[in-house]
């Protein structure tokens, strides 16, 4: 009987309840859309028997019982996990408010802030020769059409 | 001789001016990328995708493989130098190759790496013009079930071979297909996982998926792990090899890239095992195995030559069936369509321009990567002392206004942060990428193919195994489970993937 605490905290246990739930998920979603027949496929006909099979696969993998329980590491830095994806939001929300230039200056910051230790004159330095070589690149090169600066909340 | 008039034919378009600047523009970029750690091929290539929307089909596929094989070749260069391997290919270089630098070697090895990747790359090249053509001839007589059998093959063939747990692989698959349901069903016109959103009707991108969890998720990976704890550069003396280097590479060459051309048309299988079966071949039948692990030539010749012949060979089943091998050749297939072209057999005879300048473009890049790159290797190393703390805004900033280039849409921002996060918990459980990456790409595709199939069938599901062809690709797919879960080799792949 292996250890219960082990193997709450094994990779196949959260994999096999991963796979499951989203299994889970897309059926419930899914269940009104139109099934169709086989000699007809509906919409609903395809996702539904993916999410059938996830679950069975997902219960496969949580219960069956690995001699070996390999245990979950977590080993991310946490500061840069948080730090990247809330700067390409932010990229996100203020490209069509203040322009490309604020957005991007925004984003080469806010990442250089996932690192301890980043001198602020070479954030600096960084943030201007970036923001002109990108925009030399996409909007003086390529012709995107992406305004540089604007104001616009509302 | 129709193969060389093909051949001729391709040169005639690879070498025009500006697929030749594409070409050497990729390489470039791909070889800096791969000399760098904590960035791979897949998100690099993910990130030029945008660059190549305003050049014409051939000229961006050209310039997308020059980053794949570029990368191929600068992470050898980081892992001879300073035993640092930019991509997971290179790990096996590092044994040999380091050694030989430290042994004031570093030279001869780096040239017997370019030029092992360059006959690997010449004789790839030559197979696949010679084998590409009746592949796909035999792929045009396909129907919608032998479509569907050889997909689902692929993908069964990709998940078993990919590193990591059968199963889990399986059903990232899954995972990976149902992700690719989201947007409007084009049978039905149903909008399917939408949540009422029109920026989902169309579906989610398939860049995105690749950024996210190729991009996003390495460098937040990255920044724990790369830096940490300086390394010695060697130093480089001198490049030229002696007579003696040369006669012991040859062999190892040759068998590398045979060993890799193999390997390589099988899906999910990789350059890494592509180098690592080359050097467990090579050490077997060395007469000095001794020597192996303190600085063999052999040991770097030919797993060198493996893997880029793997690399190469990877784009046979992608060009002539439509169907991607690896992550890098499902980014391919993704910037096919995108440009507009439905990948399959077709695609050699309504765009021959594009086949054929493609294979032609491949040899043209080898062969730059020998003359143009070899002399830059003193530049590529000095990049290695860029501190990571610099290159991850920068690649953070490619990756925004890319994704954001292609629609003006900032939901496909969101979509990519939702995949970087999904990318992070996919690697802390072990669940390989790779499987979800393929399913995803061929989910719309699979479905068509399981609707038409059955619709000529009457709903009837015996089509899949009456049809010879398309049983011939089921019971492959069954072998090779049987085959895989057999203890013995279950065992062997355990070691490799260890």
């Amino acid at each position: 009987m292996p250890n219960l605490k082990q193997y709450f905290t094994s990779k196949d246990f959260w994999s096999g309840v991963m796979f499951m739930a989203t299994g889970g998920v897309a059926i419930g979603i899914a269940r009104d859309y139109p099934l169709g027949s086989s000699l007809g496929m509906g919409p609903g006909y395809f996702p539904i028997a993916l999410g059938g099979v996830l679950i069975c696969l997902g219960a496969i993998i949580t219960f069956r019982g690995s001699r070996h329980i390999d245990r979950i590491e977590w080993n991310w830095d946490m500061r840069a996990l948080l730090i990247l994806p809330t700067v390409v939001i932010a990229f996100g929300l203020l490209i069509g408010r203040v322009g490309l230039v604020p957005s991007l200056a925004v984003v080469i910051v806010g990442s250089a802030a996932a690192f301890s230790k980043f001198p602020w004159y070479e954030i600096l330095l960084l943030t201007l020769g970036l923001v002109f070589l990108l925009v030399s690149i996409f909007v003086w090169g390529l012709g995107l059409p992406h305004t540089l600066f604007q104001f616009r909340f509302f | 001789m129709d193969v060389l008039n093909n051949l001729i034919f391709g040169f005639g378009i690879a070498l025009s001016s500006s697929n030749l600047f594409y070409c050497f523009v990729g390489m470039l970029v791909g070889t800096a990328c791969g000399v760098l750690p904590g960035i791979g091929p897949v998100g690099v290539i993910a990130m030029m995708l945008p660059l190549t929307f305003n050049i014409d089909a051939v000229g961006a596929i050209i310039m997308l493989a020059g980053v794949y094989y570029g990368s191929q070749f600068g992470s050898s260069t980081g892992a001879i130098m300073l035993n640092v391997p930019g991509e997971p290919s290179s790990v096996i270089t590092c044994i040999d190759g380091y050694q030989m630098a430290k042994q004031g070697k570093g030279g001869p090895a780096l040239a017997i790496a370019a030029i092992g990747s360059f006959v690997a790359g010449t004789i790839c090249t030559l197979f696949i013009a010679l084998f590409g053509p009746p592949l796909a001839e035999l792929a045009m007589q396909f129907g919608a079930p032998e479509y569907f059998s050889l997909m689902l093959m692929g993908l069964v063939a990709a998940a078993v071979l990919v590193q990591g747990d059968m199963l889990k692989s399986i059903s990232m698959i899954f995972m990976g297909l149902l992700f690719s349901m989201v947007g409007t069903d084009l049978e039905s016109g149903w909008k399917r996982f939408t949540f009422d959103m029109t920026s989902l009707y169309d579906g989610i991108e398939f860049i995105v998926v690749a950024v996210g969890i190729f991009a996003i998720s390495e460098i937040v990976k990255s920044i724990g792990t790369v830096g940490k704890g300086g390394h010695v550069i060697s130093k480089l003396a001198y490049l030229w090899l002696t007579r003696e280097d040369l006669r012991r590479s040859v062999g190892p060459i040759l068998r590398g890239t045979g060993l890799g051309a193999f390997l390589g048309v099988l899906p999910g299988t990789g350059p890494s095992i592509a180098a690592f079966s080359s050097y467990m071949l090579e050490k077997k039948i060395s007469k000095h195995p001794e020597e192996f692990g303190h600085g063999a030539i052999e040991g770097v010749a030919g797993p060198e030559s493996s893997n880029n012949a793997d690399a190469q060979c990877k784009f046979i089943p992608m060009l002539t069936l439509g169907l991607p091998a690896s992550a890098t050749m499902a980014l391919m297939l993704g910037a096919l369509m995108i440009q507009g072209i439905t990948p399959g057999p077709q695609v050699m005879v309504l765009r021959p321009d594009l086949f054929w300048g493609l294979i032609a473009s491949m040899w043209i890049g080898n062969l730059m990567l020998l003359v143009l790159n070899l002399p830059l290797i003193g530049f590529w190393v000095r990049l290695l002392s860029v501190p990571y703390r610099f290159l991850a805004p920068s690649i953070m900033s490619l990756v925004v206004i890319g994704i954001y280039s292609m629609k003006n849409e900032p939901m496909d921002l969101y979509l990519a942060v939702l995949f970087g996060i999904l990318g992070v918990l996919w690697q802390t459980l072990d669940c390989n990428v790779v499987p979800l990456i393929l399913g995803f790409v061929l989910g719309p595709m699979i479905e068509e193919n399981l609707r038409r199939a059955l619709y000529l069938s009457h709903g009837d599901f015996t089509v899949f195994f009456t049809r010879p062809i398309s049983l011939a690709f089921l019971v492959t797919t069954v072998l090779i489970l049987v085959v895989m879960n057999l203890p013995k080799t279950k065992r062997h792949r355990e070691d490799i993937t260890d």
